[in-house]
């Protein structure tokens, strides 16, 4: 299968070099690079705004396979990826069983090689994901997992943090953390705040998540270790990272997309797919979650995709399970949602150079005779997303009806089905 | 004149014109209760299922004595006693309610936000008969009823409502009601108990009753729930009643009369004691009674809905 992209401008962010050009793709390599290639018997790709960047690299979806197939499987999870322009993702190893052996990391490697996709496997820190004995971490990172992480299950305990962040060290492993103190999230229903109040709901407060930020960046500092802080929401929050990273602590953080987009305000109906966790805050936490990107503060934008079946979803509002689709709909609801003095190429950075640095991944290279791991989009594509753009065997998505700007069109790696 | 809503969800969602409207129906039904034939025939042919999920006694029996006054087709349903223990879901228990043909529904609730939950999704009128720590909206039109009743006026009326405030779907339901009506309104109570942001809804926090009761005109007393607290945000109740209770000698000190309210049932020497609950001060009884003319009132204007086929 051959592939021609037309007049495709070229996002380089290592090279701050954007270009216009004609690339020509063949078996998942890029054979040529000129501003006009002219091939016969070639697939030719036209859109009015055409780019094509590294491919994406999520930094947290939810794995449902095995344990919840009913929910989402790995099929479905890279179809979802792929429709939305990612070609490499992070898998949370909050499975059932969880993923904390060799074998399921294995397991998930090898599983998703025929989807285009790359599943990129955390394990579990901790076993059970329970926050107490630590996994055979050493092991774990030699089969390929990439960080270590209990997941949806924020890690609290001081004496544990402290012993996994030493422990990996000389491997350089990687730790990551949701900042959640449990202990005041573990009746929350959503952002503490004047909306919270007038629903009547118990609250998640704001710090539930500076109390824990707090605590890990102190443990980093104490152990010389290294972690990387998962769905940061609040701007109180985003401040403390600011300063941690101003003392050149090795310190990474990335936030999910639906923290950029939407505030406690969408919650006034009740609408259940606007549970999340980390909870919608405030407009002011939005905006400066958006500061965090420009200034550097916040590395990478996550997806945060994760998928709830009906059953979990269409009940009263405590009842419900926290999370929503993300992945299809994650660059347009971006682009759609971001203040005017945010620059697209910076989201695309926050998708691609962003978490592949703090993964230490290799950067696919745009040039010839390179193999091919490219997301083709088009930047200013307006369109509105609907119930068929969900690849997911769930739907609980607050984009459904919502009008993005921007949009996936294909991705090319590994396997070269570009449809 | 009808509602301009199809449902009684909360009172933040409905107009200050639509709760004058209900005080004002309220008046022409209190006469009603109080003459010797207490039934009138202006719900013939709606029938009402009283849908419980949490344990209630007055307001049950309120809303009840208020259908069949209204000579409403009653049927009664308790989480206890239902299917609900046997795992179904709150929307399958509500449609097979419905596939019987039921007109209105009137529902308490454990979880904030189930009316309205329940409005997208089924083809009835739903009355909110307490949602969780939300709303309850018929009480807080109750207790607006008896003050403009005593005062002859709402507006300009100081109010704090004393108590647990974070769980009590009373107070938010009076904030709102009070604040749409232009009254002046505070809380008080322990702090762990009071919403951190309660100060967004426009009311006054007093950290100590007696300063709260020396500004108020009426105070609304809220029974203290040890059982609605997942935490526990108070030590006990010998100690909330030596912190926060309301007694005669408390009350005389204040030099000047205050109304008293409270949303019962009474813990009689916590919140208040047995001297003030049944002083000159209280008009706990009146809230009760008026409780079944604002919900027939209620009943009677949504159910003309229904009858000229609004919202259809």
């Amino acid at each position: 299968m051959r592939l021609l992209l037309k007049n495709a401008l070229i996002v380089d962010l290592s090279e701050q070099n954007f270009l216009h050009q004609d690339i020509l793709i063949e078996d998942c390599i890029i054979r040529r690079i000129s501003p006009h290639i002219v091939e016969r018997d070639v697939q030719v790709i036209q859109s009015s705004d055409l780019c094509v960047s590294a491919g994406w690299v999520d930094m947290s979806a939810r794995l449902c396979e095995p344990g919840f197939e009913h929910i989402d499987t790995i099929e479905t999870l890279c179809q979802s990826a792929k429709a939305g322009g990612f070609t490499q993702v992070v898998v949370l190893p909050n499975t059932s069983p969880p993923l904390q052996s060799k074998a399921a990391i294995e397991f998930v490697k090898k599983s998703s090689q025929n989807f285009g996709v790359e599943l990129l496997p955390t394990a579990c820190a901790t076993f059970n994901a329970a926050g107490e004995e630590m996994c055979e971490l050493y092991d774990l990172h030699r089969a390929g997992a990439v960080a270590f992480t209990d997941g949806i299950r924020a890690l609290n305990h001081p004496e544990v943090i402290k012993n996994i962040l030493l422990y990996i060290k000389p491997f350089g492993g990687l730790f990551i953390n949701r900042p959640e103190e449990r202990a005041l999230t573990r009746f929350g229903q959503m952002h503490e705040g004047a909306i919270s109040t007038q629903l009547g709901m118990n609250g998640i407060p704001e710090i539930a998540e500076t109390l824990p930020l707090m605590r890990d960046i102190a443990l980093v500092e104490y152990t010389k270790g290294k972690i990387h802080f998962s769905g940061i929401s609040t701007q109180n929050g985003v401040q403390i990272l600011r300063q941690a990273k101003a003392k050149g602590l090795p310190i990474t953080a990335d936030v999910y997309v639906h923290n950029l987009c939407f505030t406690d305000e969408a919650l006034t109906t009740f609408d259940t797919n606007f549970k999340l966790n980390p909870p919608l805050r405030t407009e002011s936490d939005r905006i400066s979650l958006w500061e965090g990107i420009a200034d550097g503060t916040i590395d990478a934008i996550a997806s945060g995709h994760f998928p709830q079946d009906i059953e979990s979803k269409r009940l009263e509002f405590d009842f419900a399970e926290f999370g929503a689709l993300s992945l299809e709909s994650c660059f347009g609801a971006l682009l759609a949602y971001k203040p005017s003095w945010i620059s697209w190429q910076v989201i695309v950075e926050k998708l691609t150079s962003g978490p592949r640095k703090i993964l230490n991944l290799p950067s696919p290279k745009i040039a010839e005779n390179q193999p091919a791991n490219l997301t083709v989009f088009d930047k200013s594509f307006s369109w509105q997303f609907n119930l068929e753009n969900i690849f997911s065997k769930s739907k609980n998505s607050p984009y459904i009806g919502k009008n993005l700007v921007g949009k996936p069109l294909f991705t090319v790696f590994n396997s070269c089905n570009y449809d | 004149m009808p509602l301009s809503t199809k449902h009684l969800l909360g009172i933040k969602e409905i107009s200050e014109q639509d709760i004058w409207q209900i005080l004002e129906t309220a008046v022409r039904f209190k006469e009603v209760i109080n003459r010797p034939i207490k039934k009138v025939p202006s719900l013939r042919d709606i029938t009402i299922a009283n849908v419980f999920f949490e344990n209630s006694t007055r307001t049950r029996i309120s809303f009840e004595l208020a259908e069949r006054r209204l000579s409403a087709d009653v049927v009664n349903f308790t989480a206890s006693s239902s299917s609900v223990a046997k795992g179904e879901t709150l929307l399958d228990t509500i449609n097979n309610i419905l596939a019987m043909k039921v007109d209105m529904i009137v529902m308490r609730h454990p979880s904030p936000g189930a009316p309205h939950f329940l409005a997208k999704y089924v083809n009835a009128s739903i009355i909110n008969a307490g949602d969780g720590t939300h709303e309850h909206p018929t009480q807080a039109l109750l207790d607006v009823y008896s003050i403009q009743e005593y005062f002859g006026r709402i507006q300009g009326i100081k109010v704090v409502i004393v108590g647990d405030i974070m769980h009590s779907r009373v107070a938010l339901s009076n904030i709102f009601a009070l604040k749409k009506l232009g009254a002046e309104v505070a809380v008080c109570g322990p702090l762990s108990l009071i919403p951190r942001y309660i100060s967004t809804l426009g009311v006054h926090v007093f950290e100590h009753v007696q300063q709260a009761l020396l500004w108020c005109d009426v105070a609304n007393v809220l029974r203290i729930q040890l059982e609605r607290q997942k935490v526990k945000a108070f030590p006990s109740l010998r100690e909330y009643a030596l912190y926060y209770g309301i007694n005669k000698e408390l009350l005389s000190s204040l030099n000047k009369r205050i109304l008293i309210l409270h949303p019962g049932p009474i813990n009689r020497g916590i919140e208040l004691t047995s001297d003030v609950a049944d002083s000159e001060h209280s008009i706990i009884l009146q809230q009760v009674e008026n409780g079944v003319a604002i919900r027939m009132a209620v009943l009677y204007l949504l159910a003309e809905n229904i009858q000229i086929g609004n919202f259809q």
